[in-house]
């Protein structure tokens, strides 16, 4: 058994992998990766699937930014 | 170029031998432009200096300021292409109602024949001068006569049959049809503005903009989304994707505002006076429903700029690099 965490950046960092885990494996980071990494391979980039899947991710994280302080500002 | 800014000035200036092109010449467009030719070929042939004379501020701002129309170019652009076009001294007359009361024979005396040893003069085919711009062309011709001054009356000029003229020219850009702007002014049309703060919307999906602020009485292309070019110094061109949209206000009347996008640009140049060259209108201005459908779309318009820019052989421009 080992020492009890009481780190609390280990919370923070394992609420953030919940929410990225969350949100590659939902459809619309699915399809907006997949249509970016198109639009990139098109226009001739040659690490097209990588700054697909970072683009894709880092959009919706805004997203879910700008989702959550509009259901604050409805509280 | 030597630039006269007032009467006094002129007189101090003791020009002799002066070819004029006199006009307001708003946009410089390719009817203005082939009429200063005219003039600076005449004056290099006969050894005299060749003279932009035109009034500031534009007359109709002092005396209908209800129906003056933006304007297309600044007076430091205007100023600008009058150099290009190998003009000596560029005359700007302080347009009082003093100097608008003056009948057209008192404009001609005082102004041309006292102020300037005027040799000859160029005007357009719908010039009107004096008093109630009760003069016109005829009768600066019969003045010319009578005080020793030849003057030249430019035809319109025409392209694809069409007159070019200053309302066509603002009608394109408020449909924000650039080609066809392009096309009369005979140069890519231009907004330049200082680069103010914004609300950094675009900085958070890795769209940072330069929110560019135009003078006030300077026309803006219609809304919508554009391939342009910046001049953030004088010499240097980027390439970017310039969005002009309505800008959140507390006034009346809603206010453009410019967001430039300028590729491969990290700058910090707040406080800075830019020039966008716009090169085409990709798409209108709207809404969308999330950050992913307005990432893609800005993915795609990046990309179309790219294509539209890259034919414009900008030597700052590197063809082969990645365009996303």
């Amino acid at each position: 058994m080992g020492a009890p965490v009481t780190d609390p950046r280990h919370a923070e960092m394992e609420d953030l992998a919940k929410r990225i885990t969350g949100l590659c494996l939902s459809p619309e980071f699915t399809n907006l990766r997949r249509e970016l990494e198109q639009l990139y391979r098109n226009s001739g980039s040659n690490r097209s699937a990588r700054q697909a899947f970072q683009d894709a991710l880092y959009t919706l994280m805004v997203q879910e930014e700008i989702d959550r302080y509009k259901a604050k500002l409805l509280e | 170029m030597r630039v006269i800014n007032d009467l006094a000035e002129l007189e101090q200036a003791g020009l002799r031998h002066v070819v004029a092109a006199l006009g307001n010449f708003d946009g410089v467009h390719l009817g203005h432009r082939e009429l200063i030719k005219a003039a600076v070929t005449r004056a290099e042939q006969s050894g005299g200096l060749s003279a932009v004379v035109t009034f500031v501020p534009h007359p109709m701002k002092v005396l209908a300021p209800e129906k003056f129309p933006k304007l297309l170019t600044t007076l430091p652009q205007r100023l600008r292409h009058f150099e290009a076009l190998g003009v000596d001294v560029a005359i700007l007359l302080p347009f009082t109602l003093e100097l608008a009361m003056l009948s057209p024979a008192e404009f001609v005396r005082r102004i041309l024949r006292e102020k300037l040893d005027t040799v000859h003069v160029y005007v357009g085919f719908n010039y009107s001068f004096g008093s109630g711009a009760k003069g016109g062309p005829d009768e600066l011709v019969g003045l010319g006569e009578e005080m020793g001054f030849g003057v030249s009356v430019i035809e319109p000029r025409r392209v694809d049959d069409v007159i070019v003229s200053s309302t066509l020219i603002r009608g394109a850009l408020e449909r924000g049809d650039i080609d066809e702007a392009e096309k009369f002014l005979g140069y890519w049309p231009s907004v330049p503005g200082m680069v103010v703060q914004g609300d950094r919307r675009g900085r958070t999906i890795g769209y940072p903009t330069a929110n560019v602020e135009p003078p006030e009485d300077l026309l803006i292309p219609a809304r919508g989304v554009y391939a342009a070019w910046v001049s953030v110094s004088k010499d240097s061109l980027y390439p970017a994707m310039v969005n002009i949209g309505a800008k959140p206000t507390f006034k009346a009347w809603s206010e453009d505002v410019i967001e430039a996008h300028i590729f491969d640009f990290d700058r910090d140049i707040y406080g800075q006076t830019v020039e966008v060259f716009f090169r085409r209108h990709l798409r209108d201005e709207r809404k969308f429903a999330n950050v992913g459908d307005l990432l893609r779309q800005l993915k795609n318009d990046q990309i179309t700029s790219y294509n539209i820019l890259k034919n414009d052989n900008i030597p700052e421009f590197k063809h082969n690099k990645q365009i996303l």
